[in-house]
């Protein structure tokens, strides 16, 4: 059965994709199933998700980094090298579950570009997951129904290549804000009774 | 005259339990209509913080992300680290870690069975319920030496054992909770004015739960018998018999009484461990280092499939550890749960969904 899906997933992305993307399987010994898809260019993430939807399956997260140079090719840091010259790619996974199986695609972001093509329309699950992405790593989304902000306030500015840590930026802290915002035009309104 | 239209907020503070989280909802009359979720009040950051911290200080950091369901993040980072590391545990620590990721499971469902009627006013039930759950807490305090946080989990195994005498205890313990359980069932299924104000409420049907890709009790209340213990074993699920409980109406009701039934088989699964546990260590012995690699964990915490994602590099600090709790994919659906109800229902169906804020907030 779970067999069955794999090949079925396989050969249906091959079908749209041709040999452009690697797949692989691992199980572990409870016979989970985990496959790995690195796709070629970021819109092939599209054809995978119509691929996921036609056979019933769900968004589980989507799990965006920054990464100074990809896996496989780690190099040492030497100690005269700059941030600068090494450029930071964003590599974008998404989780997807079917058939008992789970499968992690992943694209990588040309240096230029900080754009993706939504999928929530034709994943419902991803809505969450997309919208988060979009405020914590600031990754634009394309064709999203509902591309709100989801926890940061609108007025917050977004930079590419940072984590903005939340403590700084969350919804929460704006309570501060207005306090101070409250006790500033109150002083102003105080010296202007002093000059009357 | 058309009825007109407009729009309330509730929260942030207060909608059912004390935790932020702002709703806008529109209504017309007393009928909602639509509504808006906006969250990110107490966002802290901890999926940024893991990536600053090296794999052992992470242990403690996960287990603070939620209160009720804090033996699993713990749990499934270890996971998801020893997939990666092609580590093996011993046969006795995946025993040990099921039966406190149960214990865990029996003491949130019954916090969520008494809220329920809580939120309806049948506030002595909301009290039996607690008091019953009192026990869960005492054997955690026993058992780990902590109510909430149990601090079990490490990388490669356990940090607890249990002896003859706990075991023994475990096993009373147990079934000195069947008794109050059955009856607080019987209530809830009984009870008029529970089913009055949950049967038929927040209604979330089986294409919509599929669709949304709902997890835990709230998908099985919706009919879908996903859970992560059956579909993708781990620990020692994959000897254990595990009935899922799955109901059809996916309304309130329902959803509470997966949890009731849940509740129950949580017990036989800890008796069942406590019977089959072999003996042997239960950790490494060591302190293992993590290799570069990338890899994914799964388990079915009380509200739902928790998901870790853990990407390393060779040092001692993750370059990514992502995480997907599982009321977050739940929250979504209440865009389904919650038009057509009235403005009186929107925080028991808040409510049977189990939201836990402080995991949305990471």
């Amino acid at each position: 059965m779970k067999q069955e899906a794999m090949d079925q997933f396989q050969s249906l992305l091959a079908k749209k994709l041709g040999n452009t993307f690697r797949l692989k399987w691992d199980t572990d010994r409870k016979g989970v199933v985990c496959g790995w898809c690195r796709l070629a260019a970021p819109d092939d993430i599209v054809i995978v998700a119509e691929v996921i939807a036609g056979l019933q399956g769900r968004v589980l997260t989507i799990s965006p980094l920054n990464t100074p140079s990809p896996l496989v090719e780690q190099a040492v840091v030497d100690e005269g090298f700059t941030e600068a010259e090494d450029p930071i790619q964003v590599v974008i996974n998404y989780h997807f579950f079917f058939y008992e199986i789970n499968l992690t695609a992943a694209i990588t972001l040309p240096d230029d570009r900080r754009t993706v093509q939504s999928i929530t329309p034709i994943l419902r699950s991803a809505d969450w997951h997309e919208r988060e992405m979009q405020e914590l790593f600031n990754i634009r989304l394309q064709g999203h129904p509902n591309p709100k902000r989801l926890f940061l306030d609108k007025d917050i500015y977004l930079k590419d290549h940072t984590m903005i840590p939340l403590s700084e930026a969350l919804n929460g802290a704006s309570t501060n804000t207005l306090w101070e915002r409250i006790m500033e035009s109150n002083q102003k309104g105080a010296h202007a009774d002093e000059q009357l | 005259m058309p009825m007109s239209s407009y729009n309330i907020p509730i929260g942030p503070v207060h909608v059912v339990l004390e935790e932020p989280i702002y709703f806008k909802l529109q209504v017309e009359g007393e009928t909602v209509v639509g509504l808006d979720i906006n969250a990110g009040h107490v966002h802290r950051g901890i999926e940024f913080l893991t990536m600053q911290r090296n794999f052992y200080q992470n242990l403690t950091l996960t287990e603070r992300v939620c209160s009720l369901c804090s033996n699993n993040h713990p749990f499934t980072y270890c996971m998801a680290l020893e997939k990666l590391a092609g580590i093996e545990i011993p046969v006795r620590a995946e025993y040990l870690r099921t039966i406190a990721d149960e214990i865990k499971r029996i003491a949130s469902h019954l916090f969520n069975i008494g809220i329920i009627p809580h939120i309806i006013g049948f506030d002595s039930l909301f009290m039996h319920a607690m008091e019953v759950r009192e026990s869960m807490q005492d054997l955690k305090e026993s058992v780990f030496g902590n109510r909430m946080n149990l601090s079990v989990n490490t990388i490669g195994g356990v940090r607890y054992n249990i002896t003859d005498e706990q075991s023994k205890y475990i096993v009373k313990t147990l079934e000195n909770l069947k008794k109050p359980l059955a009856e607080i069932t019987k209530i809830c299924r009984t009870d008029a004015s529970i089913r009055r104000r949950t049967e038929g409420i927040g209604v979330l049907p089986k294409d919509k739960a599929i669709a949304y890709g709902v997890v835990g009790p709230v998908a099985r209340a919706s009919g879908l018998p996903y859970d992560v213990r059956v579909v993708n074993p781990y620990a020692a699920y994959d000897k254990l018999t595990v009935y899922p409980a799955v109901e059809q109406n996916g309304d309130v009701f329902s959803r509470l009484l997966v949890r009731l039934q849940e509740a129950a088989e949580s017990i036989r699964i800890i008796e069942q461990c406590l019977h089959d546990m072999p003996e042997g260590p239960t950790d490494l012995g060591y302190m293992p280092d993590i290799p570069a690699g990338e890899a994914i964990a799964k388990s079915e915490a009380p509200r739902g499939e928790l998901i870790y994602y853990a990407r390393t590099n060779g040092t001692p600090i993750p370059e990514r550890i992502k995480w997907r709790v599982p009321t977050y994919p739940n929250w979504a659906a209440l865009n389904v749960m919650m038009p057509g109800y009235k403005i009186a229902d929107i925080s028991v169906i808040i409510g049977s969904i189990d939201p836990c804020i402080s995991c949305t907030e990471r």
